[in-house]
């Protein structure tokens, strides 16, 4: 999964991004991010990419699931308990089993798409993955903004290394002086990224402007190695897969608002109601 | 690096925990049941319905037994259409009925055609061959009912708005006996809809006729019977519909008593229901008509507990018996209603009453009984002619749903749960009653057996009067937890 080409990877991330969107059913979105996970530990990701990743996948999903737990509107609804109970002012404030469900589903998609994200980053150079930018056929100023919010990830998870051993050889330990204290300087490593990002955006800028640069220029030719035959064909297949469901889902809609309706798709309204 | 993976692991388990205690129903045996007079034979498991069950709503089901008693098809509220052994439970063939439930099944006089009528954009009726569940023919009631809107996914009601059939009743000669019912909300005409219409078919899906002639009745028709050889055709007609447009079509007037030539669709006999006033503002009724097997007598049950027995030769009201009609209990009135009712082969009416309630719409800040009606949750046996109380059978939890064999020897009742959780039983299961003993309503009571969770209104007795079906359906307690499943039963006296 490392080896293949960067055109083949754009595809697979683009893929899973739009399938992360277009999805709506656990079912499928649960092999959306089976698979999109499977893609990102096939790269062989370090140690820490590792860490990383799962700290960020569960912060998301269990995130997400208790903040839909708590604020879920639908019906069924079964309450678990109740930080607030409900009085006659106030409808309360407690955990739905439902909203739990609800928010597990949705935060499929986002482990699908930081999946496939985390696997573009990890199994690519990052100059690869600029020359593959530059060969698409964009203006220039897109290609070298894509390229460099890629290249300015590694560094600011380097700044960060940084801002926290520089707390810590200033004796600062987590939890150590109260929870209000940690909150606030943890809060404080924003500031010193932040200030960094922003210079470093306008050094960027200003580079640019001196050499001329011109964002609406073609993209150079940059080298790339040659395309394999098979990726290509695996390319057009999951190409052809989002654009059908795309136009699966247009053609449900269409059904959904009364606005088309053949009795013979129905075996086709059924799949993609309860799959899709 | 193992801390994270340990932390991981535990998030996984806690999420699927979560998810196993979502679907939670619990475990439990039915063959150790040790039941009174019925034991199971076999069951099937059908699929999760506890979403809907946690709404409170029960999933639909329908069951028929062909006439040789071997086979039993069942349809259900997720669209599957199955056939089994009804001995063996061996599964024959199963069909999938996309976008839609299977409302109704039936089979053919000579069984090797099963019927089945759907609520789906089609509300389609279609003969399948028993041997090998190959299509004949569908017929498309749709055309007439129109088609509405389709349910949005996750919409646990959305099915019913889609036009459904009723009633499928197969007459003598292979003919089929059709109603189609179409309610729903016009969301582009903002406003109530209610078409309904009646065809019978020939084996061959032709339309004989169709009631009314050119199109359908702006007034819901909720259910429809015939006599044994189809001559007569009974239905209800109850609310109009509320859109302008549907009005000026020709049909029945609502609030009325229909009743048909079996040979024509023309009708024979009108009788204008009136409210029981000042309790009932206008008169409801469920699956509660039907026609004598002579087609001597109509009968139909209604909501505020009065039974109305009609001469359908005479065209005449014949007698009105106050079973069930609000009697006042610590100043407020109580009803029960008579929901489900059918005639048994020797014309005796069978019919239930529902539980203890106070007249719907009533301007009334409580809406709790002060006390339990005398004659709810009562089963009666009712002599047309005379209009007398032969016996009766007086239930300690809700019933819903009558069932008996052809030759009229067995008849078999649900139980259900009541939707006031303050006052329900929770009890359920299948009452059954030996028709051929003498004797009052408990000598005739010949078996219990309980279940889970409540029963669904549409069972089966078959032919031989032996086997009887049910399907099951989980329910949720007053604390959130699921019993029962959504399972087909078919036990053995």
């Amino acid at each position: 999964m490392k080896s293949l080409h960067p055109y083949t990877k754009f595809i697979l991330v683009f893929v899973i991004s739009g399938l992360s969107v277009l999805l709506d059913q656990a079912f499928s979105l649960m092999a959306l991010a089976l698979g999109s996970v499977f893609l990102f530990l096939a790269a062989w990701p370090s140690r820490s990419w590792l860490k990383g990743f799962f700290l960020l996948v569960s912060t998301t999903v269990w995130g997400i699931m208790i903040s839909q737990g708590l604020f879920y509107q639908d019906f069924p609804r079964t309450i678990v308990f109740c930080l607030v109970p409900p009085s006659e002012t106030f409808p309360g404030l407690c955990f739905i089993k439902e909203g739990f469900r609800y928010g597990f589903i949705q935060s499929l998609r986002f482990v699908a798409a930081l999946s496939a994200g985390a696997y573009l980053i990890n199994s690519t150079s990052t100059e690869m993955l600029f020359r593959a930018v530059g060969a698409l056929p964009l203006p220039r100023g897109l290609s070298l903004m894509a390229a460099a919010s890629v290249r300015a990830l590694p560094r600011l998870a380097e700044d960060l290394h940084l801002v926290r051993q520089a707390l810590r050889l200033r004796g600062y330990r987590p939890f150590r002086r109260g929870l209000i204290y940690t909150l606030r300087t943890e809060m404080a490593v924003v500031y010193p990224l932040l200030v960094r990002a922003i210079r470093d955006s306008r050094a960027l800028a200003d580079t640019l402007l001196t050499r001329g640069f011109d964002p609406l220029a073609p993209a150079k030719n940059y080298f790339l190695p040659p395309w394999p035959r098979m990726e290509r064909a695996l390319s057009l297949v999951l190409m052809g897969l989002l654009l059908a469901i795309f136009l699966g889902k247009i053609l449900f809609w269409a059904y959904l608002q009364g606005v088309f309706y053949a009795e013979v798709l129905r075996p086709f309204y059924a799949f993609f109601r309860k799959y899709v | 690096m193992p801390r994270c993976l340990g932390l991981f692991m535990l998030f996984f388990v806690n999420t699927f925990s979560f998810l196993l205690a979502a679907k939670g129903a619990l475990a439990y045996d039915l063959k150790k049941v040790k039941a009174f007079g019925l034991e199971l034979l076999w069951e099937k498991e059908l699929e999760d319905v506890s979403f809907y069950a946690r709404a409170g709503h029960p999933a639909d089901a329908c069951l028929r037994f062909s006439k040789n008693g071997k086979m039993l098809a069942l349809g259900t509220f997720t669209g599957r259409l199955m056939l089994f052994s009804a001995e063996s439970g061996r599964l024959i063939w199963e069909k999938r009925v996309p976008e839609g439930m299977v409302k109704r099944v039936a089979f053919s006089e000579d069984g090797r055609v099963l019927y089945y009528g759907a609520q789906s954009p089609d509300a389609e009726v279609c003969a399948l061959e028993t041997k090998t569940g190959k299509r004949l023919w569908c017929f498309n009631t749709a055309k007439s009912l129109e088609r509405g809107t389709p349910a949005a996914p996750g919409d646990i009601y959305g099915v019913y708005k889609l036009p459904g059939i009723y009633r499928l009743k197969v007459l003598p000669g292979g003919d089929l006996l059709v109603l189609g019912l179409h309610s729903w909300y016009d969301e582009k005409k903002s406003t109530w809809r209610r078409l309904s219409r009646l065809w019978r078919l020939s084996p061959a899906g032709q339309v004989r006729w169709a009631y009314p002639k050119d199109g359908p009745a702006p007034v819901t028709m909720i259910y429809a019977d015939a006599d044994h050889k189809g001559q007569v055709v009974a239905t209800v007609t109850l609310m109009p519909s509320e859109y302008e447009g549907d009005r000026q079509k020709p049909g029945p007037p609502p609030q009325s008593f229909v009743a048909l030539s079996g040979r024509s669709g023309k009708e024979i006999f009108i009788y204008q229901l009136t409210p029981l006033k000042p309790y009932f503002k206008r008169v409801s009724a469920w699956e509660s008509v039907a026609v004598s097997p002579d087609g001597h007598f109509g009968a139909l049950g209604a909501s505020d507990g009065r039974l109305f027995i009609f001469d359908l030769k005479a065209k005449r009201l014949l007698h009105t018996l106050n079973l069930a009609t609000p009697i006042v209990i610590g100043g407020f009135p109580v009803a029960a209603s008579l929901s489900y009712g059918t005639f048994g082969a020797n014309s005796i009416f069978y019919v239930v009453s529902g539980e203890s309630t106070l007249p719907y719409g009533l301007p009334m800040a409580g809406d709790k009984p002060a006390g339990p009606h005398p004659k709810a949750r009562m089963l009666f046996a009712v002599e047309p002619a005379s209009a007398k109380v032969l016996w009766q059978f007086p239930s300690p939890f809700k019933l819903q749903g009558v069932a008996l064999d052809p030759q009229g020897k067995t008849l078999a009742v649900a139980a259900a749960a009541f939707r006031r959780e303050d006052v329900r039983v929770r009890q359920f299961g299948v009452l059954v009653f030996d028709l051929t003993r003498p004797g009052g309503g408990l000598t005739r009571f010949a078996g219990y057996f309980p279940t889970l969770g409540p029963c669904f209104f549409h069972l089966a007795v078959s032919p031989d009067s032996r086997l009887i079906a049910v399907v099951e359906n989980p329910w949720r307690d007053e604390i959130g937890r699921m019993f029962g499943s959504y399972r087909l039963l078919v036990l053995k006296r």
